[in-house]
């Protein structure tokens, strides 16, 4: 057995060395048992705290919001107006269906004599 | 259910009640049970399939209100482009079948009356519970000709739009109108939508007058659809 193999693998290796990036046995075994507690319970919770921020700071504000350019501060408002220049439309005048232009109909006999 | 139909099966039945009196008529093969009116149109209307060589026939019954309907579904089919090949009366008292005449005398007059004035071909079927009721010439011939679709023509300067609707004569409120590449047909408040053919959708319905077979629809060009000097 030579020197470096007989060596305490707790012992600090140094930058480079074995535990690469980590300076000592120690800290790698923090950073595992950090991970361990990284289940899959606690990043649900982060996901639904990350949510809610983003429903009380984003979405929230943006249900008022009629004209998308009247709010370029607003997220949401900022990415309809992209989508909308993208496609060619207006972002004043969101697409609407056109109203029926009746024309005027010339009957062969009145319907409503007997 | 349609598309596998529509190659094998020349007639469709519609019915406007829901008796089953449809699906005794079906075989399964040449005669189809298709269901109601306003489901078969809105299929048709929603996959625009041409129907070609196929007949549709509503079935009805003797009285007065399912008559009525029957007259709306072939106006409607036929606004649609989808004319009806006649309608199918079942349950008609026979003269001599001995049923009670208090009954049966009303019914026969109806059917009648009714026959004469429509504005397609009605078949009466008697009513005969113990027997099946599929007549010989149910899933043979048919039974009118059928209109032609019309296409628009050149008109002037713009195009006209023949359009056969039967029955129209009995409509008491026409509506037509332009929504897009569609043209509403409005009958007696019941709306019927048809696709434009291409060189209608760039023009502007302007007026209808009504013909002895339907409508025909004026439409002029729309400047901003169309080239400058473009003929």
């Amino acid at each position: 057995m030579t020197n470096e193999q007989a060596k305490d693998p707790k012992e600090e290796s140094g930058a480079g060395g074995v535990f690469g990036g980590f300076s000592s046995f120690a800290q790698l075994s923090q950073l595992a048992q950090l991970a361990s507690q990284l289940d899959a319970q606690g990043l649900v919770a982060g996901v639904g705290q990350a949510m809610a921020w983003a429903r009380d700071a984003v979405v929230a504000p943006h249900a008022s919001h009629t004209d998308p350019a009247e709010h370029p501060e607003c997220v949401i408002c900022k990415g309809m107006s992209v989508v909308q220049g993208a496609n060619g439309q207006s972002a004043e005048t969101p697409a609407a269906s056109t109203p029926i232009r009746w024309v005027p109909v010339t009957r062969l006999q009145d319907p409503y004599e007997t | 259910m349609l598309s596998h139909t529509l190659a094998v099966s020349p007639i469709l039945l519609v019915s406007v009640v829901d008796n089953g009196d449809a699906a005794v008529l079906s075989d399964g093969i040449d005669v189809v049970d298709a269901g109601t009116p306003h489901a078969l149109l809105s299929e048709l209307m929603r996959t625009g399939a041409p129907l070609r060589d196929v007949l549709i026939r509503v079935v009805s019954t003797p009285d007065a209100h399912s008559l009525h309907q029957a007259l709306i579904a072939v106006r409607e089919f036929s606004a649609a482009g989808y004319p009806v090949d006649a309608i199918v009366v079942t349950r008609v008292p026979g003269a001599g079948d001995g049923w009670p005449k208090a009954w049966a005398v009303p019914q026969q007059a109806r059917v009648s009356a009714f026959t004469a004035g429509s504005p397609v071909p009605v078949l009466t079927l008697r009513l005969r519970p113990q027997q099946r009721m599929v007549p010989r010439s149910m899933a043979s011939t048919p039974c009118r000709q059928m209109p032609k679709p019309g296409v628009p023509a050149a008109q002037g300067d713009g195009y006209s739009w023949t359009i056969p609707i039967d029955g129209l004569a009995a409509v008491r409120e026409v509506r037509i109108g332009q929504e897009g590449p569609e043209l509403v047909l409005e009958l007696d408040g019941h709306a019927v939508r048809r696709p434009l053919p291409p060189v209608l959708i760039r023009c502007i319905a302007i007026r209808a007058d009504e013909t002895p077979d339907g409508v025909v629809v004026a439409f002029e060009r729309d400047p901003s659809l169309w080239p400058e000097g473009a003929s």
